[in-house]
Order: C-alpha cells, then sequence, then structure tokens
C-alpha cells in the first residue's frame, strides 16, 4: 500500500479538531478547500444533515449546501479539494460506510473525538474507481 | 440545458463545470453528457450502468436522484446539477458495553500483571476491563488455537471457552504448543485449560470436549462476545459461521495449510461472513486438510498471534479490523497480501433476504466428504480388523496406497503399492482383477474417491475401501504387530 502525503496547516487542523470537540457526541463534517494541487487552504464547516440521535454515529453534507459553497469557493479562487469528519468515542479510521461513498481524489480526514476530547487524526484517499484503496496518513 | 457539475467529481472530468447538453428528461440528458463526454460516464455510472452511489442530481432544488424520476420534463428548471453526497458513519465500536465494563474492577495484581496494557492509550484502564468483562470461545486447541488461547488468556479475557474433541497426539507437539509431552492422549481442552490456568488463575475456562454439530453449535457460541475459528476442517468452519452469522457474533477466522495462512474478521461492522466469500464448502476431496497437507511449525503461531491480536482489537474497539479484507500470509517468501471482500447482498444467511434462517439440519459431513455412507454408487468397504485378519492369513491381496509420497514417507503401509490418485486411471492395468484390492489413503476418505474414479474410466476389478484409513489401521495392526512397521 502506498502512503501518500497530506499537507495542512496546524492552524487549519486546530479548527478541525476544534470542531470535532464542539461536535460531541455527535459528529461533525465540513469540506477541506484549496488550490489545484490538493493543498488545503481553508475550512469551510458544514452542518451535518443526518437526523437527531444518528449524528452520533454518521453524517451527511446536504449536496446543494456543498454546491453553495462551491460557488463561494471559487470567487475566493479555491476549490473542494476533500472533506472532513469526526468520530465520537470511535477510531479514527474509516468506517465501511465511510468507504463506500468515497470519491476518487478527495481527501478524507477523519478525526477520532474520545470522550469530548481530540485524540488521533488520520487521512484517506482513493485513486480510482475500483476498489483498491490507498491511504495516506499523517499524525 | 446547463448542466453543472462539482468540483469534486472532477477526477473524472473535464474542468468544465457548467456545461450545455440536449435533452428535456434527466434520462436523455445523462444520454447526451455521455455522448458528448465519454471520460464522464465513469462519474456518474458504476460498472453496472448504476448511478454511482455518492452522486445525487438535482434540477434546480428538486432531488432527481431516483431512477423513478428520470423521465421527468425538466425543460421548465434553469439547471440539473450533478453533486457529490458526502455521508459515512462511525467505525464498529466495542463489543463490551459500557455497562460490563464498568462492572469490572481491576486489583493491585492485576494493575501490575497487565501494566504493558495499562501503559497504552487505547487500552488503558478502561480497555483492560474490557478485556476482562470480554467471553470468547476459540474452536480447536490445534496449531492456531495454541496461540490464540494462550495470548488471549495471558491477555486477561476474563472468560475463555476452548471447544475441541480430540486428544493429544504425539504429532501435535510439532506446533501445537499448548501442550506438552505430557498431555498426549489427554483431551485437548483439558491440557489447554491446564496450560493457561498456570499462567492466570483468575480466568473463568470453560472447557468443551464436543465435537460440533448443528445441534449443539448454537449452545456452544451463544452468550458468547467473539468467536475465533481455529478449526481444521469445512464442516466446523461453515457450523460456526452459520451459528456465528444468525446470532451476529463477530467472527475471527484464520486457516493454514502447508506454508500459506488466511485470516479474516467476520460477521462484523456490516462486513461480510463466509457464505459471502465461499457460499458453499469445497467439493470432497478436493482440498487436503491441514492433517493431510501438513504445514510448517510455526505458521499456526504467526496466523494464530494475528488471530488473537485482531480479537483483543473487537473487543477493545482500537484499530483497524480486517472486516471486509482477507490478510493471506505466504510463509514461504514471506509475502501478506491483503485483499478486498465484499459482503454479497444476496448471502443465504447475511444478504437482504437469508433463505438460511437456522443452523440448519444440511448434512455437512456428507457435503464435505467426511461421511462414511455415500449418496453415489456404493463403495465396498473393509473394516481394519477383517484386513489385517486377511493380511495374517496370507490371502491374496492387492493394496494399493493412494497417497502422496510425503505421506508415505511418515508411514508406510507395508506390502502395499503406491498409485497416487492422479495416476490411477493411468495405470490400472497393474491391478489384478483376480484378487482383492484394498485402496488404502490416511482417514478412508481419498480411498473412497479414487475406486470411484477407476470405475469411473472402466475399472470392473473388485475393489475395497479401507474404512477409516491407515489412521484407524495403525493403532490396531501396526502397534500391535509392530514387525509390520
Amino acid at each position: 500500500m502506498n502512503h501518500g502525503s497530506f499537507a495542512i496547516e496546524d492552524a487549519l487542523l486546530t479548527q478541525i479538531l476544534e470542531a470535532a470537540e464542539k461536535a460531541y457526541p455527535f459528529e461533525c463534517c465540513g469540506i477541506l478547500l484549496g488550490s489545484d494541487d490538493g493543498a488545503v487552504k481553508e475550512i469551510k464547516e458544514v452542518r451535518n444533515v443526518v437526523s437527531g440521535e444518528k449524528q452520533r454515529v454518521g453524517f451527511s453534507i446536504d449536496p446543494l449546501e456543498l454546491y453553495r459553497c462551491e460557488t463561494e469557493a471559487k470567487k475566493r479562487n479555491v476549490q473542494i479539494v476533500g472533506f472532513y469528519h469526526s468520530h465520537p468515542d470511535a477510531p479514527a479510521r474509516l468506517s465501511n460506510e465511510d468507504i463506500k461513498g468515497m470519491i476518487p481524489d478527495m481527501t478524507y480526514v477523519v478525526v477520532s473525538a474520545l470522550n469530548g476530547k481530540r485524540s488521533e487524526v488520520n487521512a484517506y484517499k482513493i485513486k480510482t474507481c475500483d476498489k483498491r484503496r490507498q491511504t495516506c496518513q499523517f499524525t | 440545458m446547463k448542466i453543472y457539475i462539482s468540483g469534486a467529481l472532477k477526477s473524472f472530468c473535464s474542468r468544465n463545470a457548467e456545461i450545455d447538453i440536449q435533452g428535456i428528461t434527466l434520462r436523455e440528458i445523462l444520454k447526451s453528457l455521455v455522448d458528448e463526454y465519454p471520460e464522464s460516464a465513469k462519474v456518474v455510472f458504476d460498472g453496472e450502468g448504476k448511478l454511482r452511489t455518492f452522486i445525487r442530481v438535482y434540477a434546480d432544488e428538486d432531488d432527481k436522484t431516483d431512477e423513478t424520476r428520470w423521465d421527468d420534463d425538466l425543460s421548465s428548471y434553469s439547471k440539473v446539477f450533478l453533486l457529490p453526497l458526502i455521508a459515512g458513519g462511525a467505525p464498529a465500536k466495542s463489543v463490551i458495553s459500557d455497562e460490563r465494563r464498568k462492572d469490572q474492577v481491576l486489583d493491585d495484581e492485576e494493575i501490575e500483571r497487565f501494566s504493558n496494557h495499562l501503559l497504552l492509550r487505547e487500552i488503558g484502564v478502561k480497555g483492560q476491563k474490557k478485556i476482562k468483562a470480554a467471553r470468547i470461545v476459540v474452536v480447536g486447541a490445534g496449531a492456531l488455537g495454541s496461540p490464540v488461547i494462550q495470548y488471549l488468556a495471558a491477555a486477561g479475557v476474563g472468560t475463555l471457552k476452548i471447544v475441541d474433541f480430540d486428544e493429544v497426539q504425539l504429532k501435535n507437539l510439532q506446533c501445537q504448543v499448548i501442550h506438552g509431552l505430557r498431555d498426549v492422549k489427554r483431551p485437548k481442552v483439558a491440557s489447554a485449560r491446564d496450560s493457561i490456568r498456570s499462567v492466570n488463575r483468575k480466568l473463568n475456562v470453560v472447557a468443551e470436549n464436543v465435537k460440533l454439530d448443528a445441534e449443539n453449535v448454537g449452545s456452544v457460541v451463544e452468550g458468547y462476545d467473539l468467536v475465533v475459528d481455529c478449526s481444521d476442517n469445512y464442516k466446523a468452519r461453515y457450523l460456526i459461521n452459520d451459528a456465528c452469522a444468525l446470532r451476529r457474533i463477530p467472527l475471527v477466522f484464520g486457516a493454514i495449510y502447508q506454508y500459506e495462512g488466511i485470516v479474516t474478521t467476520l460477521n462484523c461492522d456490516g462486513g461480510p461472513c463466509l457464505r459471502c466469500l465461499f457460499p458453499n464448502p469445497p467439493e470432497p476431496g478436493l482440498v487436503p486438510t491441514c492433517a493431510e497437507g501438513g504445514s510448517i511449525s510455526p505458521l499456526g503461531g504467526i496466523v494464530g498471534a494475528i488471530q488473537a491480536n485482531e480479537a483483543l482489537k473487537l473487543i477493545l474497539g482500537i484499530g483497524e479490523a480486517l472486516v471486509g479484507k482477507i490478510l493471506r500470509i505466504d510463509a514461504l517468501n514471506l509475502k501478506f497480501n491483503l485483499f478486498n471482500a465484499a459482503k454479497n447482498e444476496n448471502c443465504p444467511i447475511c444478504g437482504f433476504a437469508p433463505s438460511i434462517q437456522e443452523v440448519e439440519d444440511f448434512d455437512y459431513e456428507e457435503f464435505c466428504g467426511l461421511k462414511q455412507e455415500e449418496e453415489e454408487e456404493p463403495v465396498e468397504r473393509i473394516t481394519p480388523e477383517d484386513l489385517a485378519a486377511r493380511i495374517e492369513n496370507g490371502d491374496p491381496l492387492t493394496i494399493v496406497d493412494v497417497r502422496e509420497p510425503h505421506e508415505r514417507a511418515i508411514l508406510r503401509f507395508p506390502g502395499a503399492i503406491a498409485i497416487p490418485i492422479g495416476q490411477l486411471a493411468r495405470r490400472q492395468n497393474e491391478l489384478s482383477h483376480d484378487r482383492d484390492v484394498v485402496f488404502v489413503c490416511q482417514h478412508g476418505q481419498r480411498s473412497v474417491f479414487a475406486i470411484r474414479t477407476l470405475r469411473e474410466v472402466g475399472y470392473q476389478g473388485p475393489a475395497y475401501s479401507l474404512l477409516g484409513g491407515i489412521e484407524a489401521m495403525k493403532d490396531l495392526v501396526f502397534t500391535s504387530e509392530g514387525g509390520m512397521l
């Protein structure tokens, strides 16, 4: 398995971690905006549209909100390069459901929030639409 | 119609976020899109021509993703959107509930004993309590079961059930490291229990000296959090899988053969079960068991240690489990490969419309060729006692050993001619039609297969299969009449 690299500034990563802590015990989610080469420039937190209690174990981003966010981003010359979400009291790894919904070449940052506190962070990426998965991780 | 494609899908598409496409209905629009931009077909559709699960199609604000809406007239809308649906779920949590964990207390001795666990951030006191609360069944106390039982006991698993029906034999000591010389001829479960009790007296060990069948397998796994399959035959594997799949008990599967091993985690976190991967056991006689094919001594340790590690991770709810993945280990070239193993939605036991609702009275033994009666044309048998008597009388007999050379090297059948199964058809002329021919193999399965093979190619001579094979014969003849060896 090849491990690609993924760069994100500390300040941005901190934003994600804070969002995960704030949303606890529910999952937070958001969009990574950045340049052509995939480097993250901005974080955009979006609403988790999964209903009620299910937010403890799942997240979903409203596609139309994603569209609006993308249109806004274009004005600032950034684009969608990936997504993040948190796993309350669960490890920072992709669940089977996460993997099913993954879009190739997008970076997926997963944050673990144990007892409401940030724990582990990982980033993942799949290369093509076939089943081979490539992950890139950072600490 | 203007069509907007989200940048998140750009890896498939040209850069144009917005393009003009002909069409009134979504079906027409998608068709024109694919015609005009053939590479976009990959964006929109999967290999089976279905809309990809992560794509949502909107006409302005209206969701048109469902195919029943694809023929709607869209002329009143201004734009069609192809947008990604970003969603996911949490990974599996520990199979031990918080309540059960909280019921556990660690005493001073345990704090010292498990200090290396307590130092790990992912385990700590909470994790160690989960391990203590855990109830795990290990089926098989052999090559795989030895390290699994030892490591799970050492790790502090509160309740361990050990299931096996065999006695320890000298040849087991080559790889079944939980047993010692003193344990030869003792039940494996008793030997394994004593062995781990000497490591930790506080363990609750349940030793079940029982052969699994459709009737008892349910009660063997009922009420346990996790099952580790360390068995060495297909009958047991399918029984265990079915019982666990029906009760949704996670199952850590391991198997070894010669230099190769596999490990996977089944019935867990929406992943597959054994029948998703292999709906039925292989044909009888197709796959030799480890007892026939052999295995290198440390292989059971490698695979078993990984199984124990997987089991602990599931108990703790940490790390990445082998769910939907098969780890293959090639000990000869020391290569590890990971294969994806998807859940089968049409699985007869864990799919959408399961046809198996209980561990059925399905005749696994017959299916796996372990059964002594045959469903095809009958093959005549000879018991070890009768064969011994006939040999002693000096009756004219031809004995054909159909085992492979490496098996014969371990224990030779005196006076037998050796014809491996693959050569039988070609070498049938070596068999006299005037004398009774007795076919022998290790367990009395392949000899039946051998006779059927010969009958198929037209062999008419009198042929008998040695019931129970050389295994059944050796205590009778070879030990009492040592001269025959």
